[in-house]
């Protein structure tokens, strides 16, 4: 991951360092390209291999314990659910423009990374308060994977990997400031990447945990 | 706003609309959600994962390759919950489900 820091970053990717109206540009700018690193897709793959697991898993203990899990699944605020969807969409959206105005060398490109990390911390405090919430109200965590546990073990690795986003992205931006931020441009697509797996997890977890009851 | 974001953008209203459309059938589902609601809550959902993947992370402009497993992945993953829903549905309620 060093070579992204130290501004190795040559361009063989045509969208990069020329005029954008060229027609020339606009030719290769239908070239295909790998957004972020090769090598990074590969750890995406098997992040969300983990987690294709983790919800298949879920789904079958919900079929052998159907009664309970859809009267635990009631005790979930399919409201918070969607607010935080909402949340993590929006904080994507911003994310996926700051990444394109790096590349295309545009303005402004910190200020859309900030309302990407913004919308990611909202999403941090709103899950806070849904766990406080629920503790509080003294839900059943007894039994082998009962749905308070399953919902704690899925949103909470989720949740880890909304922070260390989060942190990602914070380095993403610090680059993003820097003289000549288009040298990192690597480091902040891999970052975004990340942000958008973790957003598309997200989506998956509130159908299957908010939604389908 | 420029051209490419106000693409974006649209993806992102999309986005919002579809998840709208989820949680509204969810929410009003009273008792165990039917097989037919289930399937088009996850086909939708798995609609968005897509334009996330296509649009978002720009796989969309990606070499085949990376599309190709990533479409696998989730058309696999769809799937596979398809079908964990279905045989769900398929059991009786009641029984033995708290022994």
């Amino acid at each position: 991951m060093a070579h992204w820091f130290s501004g190795e970053y040559r361009s063989s990717n045509p969208d990069v360092c020329m005029d954008p109206n060229s027609e020339t540009s606009e030719a290769k700018k239908q070239a295909k390209r790998i957004p972020g690193e090769a090598e990074f897709w590969l750890f995406i793959m098997g992040d969300l291999l983990v987690f294709t697991v983790l919800f298949l898993f879920y789904v079958f203990q919900r079929k052998n314990n159907l009664a309970q899990f859809q009267v635990d699944q009631a005790l979930l605020s399919q409201n918070i659910g969607l607010l935080n969807t909402l949340i993590l969409l929006t904080s994507s959206l911003l994310v996926a423009i700051g990444v394109q105005r790096l590349r295309l060398q545009r303005q402004n490109v910190s200020r859309f990374l900030i309302g990407g990390i913004f919308f990611g911390i909202f999403f941090v405090v709103v899950k806070a308060l849904e766990y406080r919430e629920k503790l509080v109200s003294g839900i059943d965590l007894s039994g082998e994977y009962s749905f308070f546990m399953l919902y704690f073990a899925m949103t909470g690795i989720h949740l880890a990997h909304v922070i260390l986003g989060i942190l990602v992205l914070l380095i993403a931006l610090n680059l993003s400031r820097k003289e000549q931020p288009i040298r990192y441009l690597k480091f902040v697509e891999c970052s975004a990447i990340f942000w958008h797996m973790v957003d598309l997890l997200w989506l998956v977890i509130f159908a299957l945990l908010y939604v389908i009851r | 706003m420029y051209k490419e974001e106000k693409y974006l953008a649209i993806i992102w209203l999309v986005l919002i609309g579809v998840s709208l459309l989820s949680w509204k059938a969810g929410a009003s589902s009273v008792s165990a959600a039917p097989l037919w609601l289930v399937v088009p809550i996850l086909l939708l959902t798995f609609t968005k994962v897509r334009f996330v993947v296509l649009d978002f992370m720009e796989v969309r402009h990606a070499p085949i390759q990376l599309r190709l497993i990533l479409e696998a992945w989730l058309a696999l993953t769809c799937l596979a919950l398809v079908l964990g829903y279905s045989l769900d549905l398929c059991l009786p309620t009641t029984g033995n489900a708290f022994d």
